[in-house]
């Protein structure tokens, strides 16, 4: 649900971060947040909770600048990812125009990836979208952690699609940007495509 | 993947401002937003540089978003009105053509009823206004103005022009433009 003005050539698009809780979602935010320069620096919105989990969403508005004459500005949004916020993360979905899949490769969390990929499913579908059609990145976090899925098995399991995917860290900023780069570009692309025949 | 776009044109975006113009005249109020339920800001009118715009927007289209959830909790359809007051700034937000949110910041140089009038009369104006703005890709306003759009850009001195050939590699582009952002 993107918004595009001929009048003041602006473009708006919204991506949002899924996956499960503590995967590094909001990590991933706040490690772009925390680069860009004071002087452009605007605000992050997190609603969270006292223990720091995500509540409703946290928010970040990028202004990519110039792209093709039209001014484009990325808006970032992330999910509550424990379970019984799943109104919640139906709300933020809304509207996506894009997807950041964010995995835990930790051995232990292998089912919660595949349950939280199975609820992103099941909630586009309710909001009238196809996973299969929305521009979609993965991100294969945490990376550093010492018990971890290999790469090959977990794009096996939750990439049956074939869309880009990346390994992160995202507490060093590993991935963070190559992930944002691919999913932004992707959205774009398939905003171009829509319009130009 | 739901078809549903906000594209402005430049008649809209004119028609728009007009009647942002014209409300924050007949509230008297300090600044409106207009924006889509997903949290798109979509116009601004008024004192807006005393506030973070972009993140109103976003906070706002989350919470009337879940007031609509709750509305049905209650066996209500929706909610269309959403007032909250502060010490010195108080936000009327209110529906507009089931898509859109109105929403108004204001001090004690106004009072919460006028903006309410105001409002029912800017709703009048921008319903059928904002109603051309949604497009999908079978409307036939979607076709027309994508081609408008392929014609923009050539506009532009220095731009790339709009043919299939000269599509920006967008790759390249976002890569360029994060780079300059955070250089």
């Amino acid at each position: 649900m993107s918004l595009i003005n001929y009048s003041s050539k602006e473009i708006t698009c919204k991506i949002v971060y899924y996956g499960p809780g503590r995967c590094g979602k909001t990590t991933n935010l706040q490690y772009i947040y925390s680069k860009i320069p004071d002087i452009k620096r605007s605000s992050m919105v997190s609603l969270a909770t006292e223990k720091d989990r995500t509540l409703f969403f946290d928010f970040l508005p990028l202004e990519l600048g110039d792209i093709a004459g039209y001014k484009t500005r990325v808006q970032l949004y992330t999910v509550p990812g424990q379970v019984f916020y799943n109104s919640t993360r139906k709300l933020v979905l809304q509207g996506a125009d894009g997807i950041v899949f964010v995995a835990d490769s930790q051995v232990d969390l292998w089912q919660e990836n595949l349950e939280s990929l199975a609820n992103l499913r099941d909630n586009l579908g309710i909001l009238g979208m196809d996973i299969n059609k929305v521009p979609m990145v993965m991100q294969y976090n945490k990376r550093d952690m010492p018990n971890i899925v290999p790469v090959a098995e977990m794009d096996h399991a939750l990439n049956s699609r074939k869309v880009p995917h990346y390994q992160a860290v995202a507490t060093t900023g590993a991935g963070v940007f190559d992930t944002l780069k691919a999913v932004s570009a992707l959205v774009l692309q398939s905003l171009s495509a829509k319009y130009r025949r | 993947m739901t078809n549903i776009q906000y594209v402005l044109s430049e008649e809209i975006n004119q028609a728009v401002e007009a009647s942002m113009g014209r409300y924050l005249k007949d509230s008297r109020a300090s600044c409106a937003l207009l924006l889509a339920k997903s949290g798109h800001l979509i116009s601004q009118a008024g004192f807006t540089s005393n506030f973070n715009v972009q993140s109103i927007a976003a906070l706002i289209g989350g919470i009337f978003t879940s007031t609509q959830a709750l509305a049905k909790v209650v066996a209500e359809e929706k909610f269309k009105v959403m007032f909250q007051e502060g010490k010195t700034w108080n936000v009327y937000f209110c529906l507009i053509a089931d898509q859109f949110i109105l929403a108004t910041i204001f001090d004690k140089s106004t009072v919460v009823g006028m903006i309410r009038h105001a409002a029912g009369e800017a709703e009048r104006e921008l319903s059928p206004v904002l109603a051309r703005a949604i497009v999908s890709d079978t409307d036939q306003a979607a076709r027309d103005l994508s081609e408008k759009m392929d014609r923009l850009p050539s506009d532009a001195p220095g731009q790339p022009g709009a043919q299939e050939e000269a599509l920006p590699d967008f790759n390249q582009a976002v890569e360029d433009a994060l780079s300059k952002l955070f250089s």
